[in-house]
């Protein structure tokens, strides 16, 4: 099984991290995880004003303080893996990611850094569950 | 009511099995209570670890909304909750 695993280092990143390292069935040694880090694009005008390659420096730097912690907790467990990052909005790199990797699920978290309190779930979430073509495991 | 329910039951249990599942299942009637809450009250008996829900997706234009049923057991549930959308999209209701 390919598993699209998004993170953006909250609470819930960690969530969904355990779940899938304690559930052998899911991420055994024959499956794949796919890590996807997405941010948000820069302004315009602030790419104008530092120039684009310090944006890119910036989403980089953002990438590797997300990813370079769940590679070294993944690296102690034998799964395969890929960790990647995209600049764009969450919920569209998402679906975007599960056509390309042809992935066979996501597992997600209800909210991540974006948490209303009150919502039930967060956008990112809602609009991931209402559009892919996959299952979406949400973890609480 | 209760006909539909065992019919759904039945069709349930019957992919179960031809997929090699043990399968138990269990009609609820929950008058007066919510599909969220008659969902998740039922995971402590069974020591359930996951609930498996289907949802309609994105109902209306523009607006994003899974059925409120998915969304009321996400909300409630203690434990994760697999979501599978209907490939199927109903039409709209005019």
């Amino acid at each position: 099984m390919k598993i699209i695993l998004p993170a953006d280092g909250s609470d819930f990143t960690k969530k969904a991290l355990a779940y899938l390292m304690t559930h052998e069935n899911l991420c055994g040694p024959n499956d794949e995880l796919v890590v996807l880090n997405v941010q948000a694009p820069m302004p315009p005008r602030v790419k104008r004003m530092v120039g684009s390659a310090s944006v890119n420096n910036y989403h980089e730097e953002e990438a590797k303080r997300v990813l370079d912690p769940i590679e070294r907790f993944l690296k102690r467990h034998s799964v395969h893996y890929t960790c990647r990052w995209t600049v764009g909005v969450p919920s569209q790199e998402i679906l975007k990611a599960i056509g390309k990797e042809k992935a066979h699920m996501v597992v997600m978290g209800t909210h991540g850094h974006g948490l209303l309190g009150t919502a039930i779930m967060g956008s990112v979430a809602q609009r991931v569950v209402a559009d892919a073509d996959v299952p979406v495991l949400l973890v609480k | 009511m209760q006909d539909n329910g065992q019919k759904v039951l039945a069709d349930a249990r019957a992919i179960a099995q031809s997929a090699g599942v043990a399968v138990d299942d269990r009609l609820v009637e929950a008058r007066g209570m919510r599909l969220g809450e008659a969902v998740v009250r039922e995971v402590d008996p069974y020591k359930a670890d996951l609930i498996v829900v289907g949802t309609h997706g994105r109902r209306g234009l523009g607006r994003v909304l899974l059925g409120s049923g998915a969304e009321q057991v996400i909300r409630l549930s203690p434990i994760p909750v697999l979501v599978i959308r209907s490939p199927e999209q109903p039409p709209l209701p005019a």
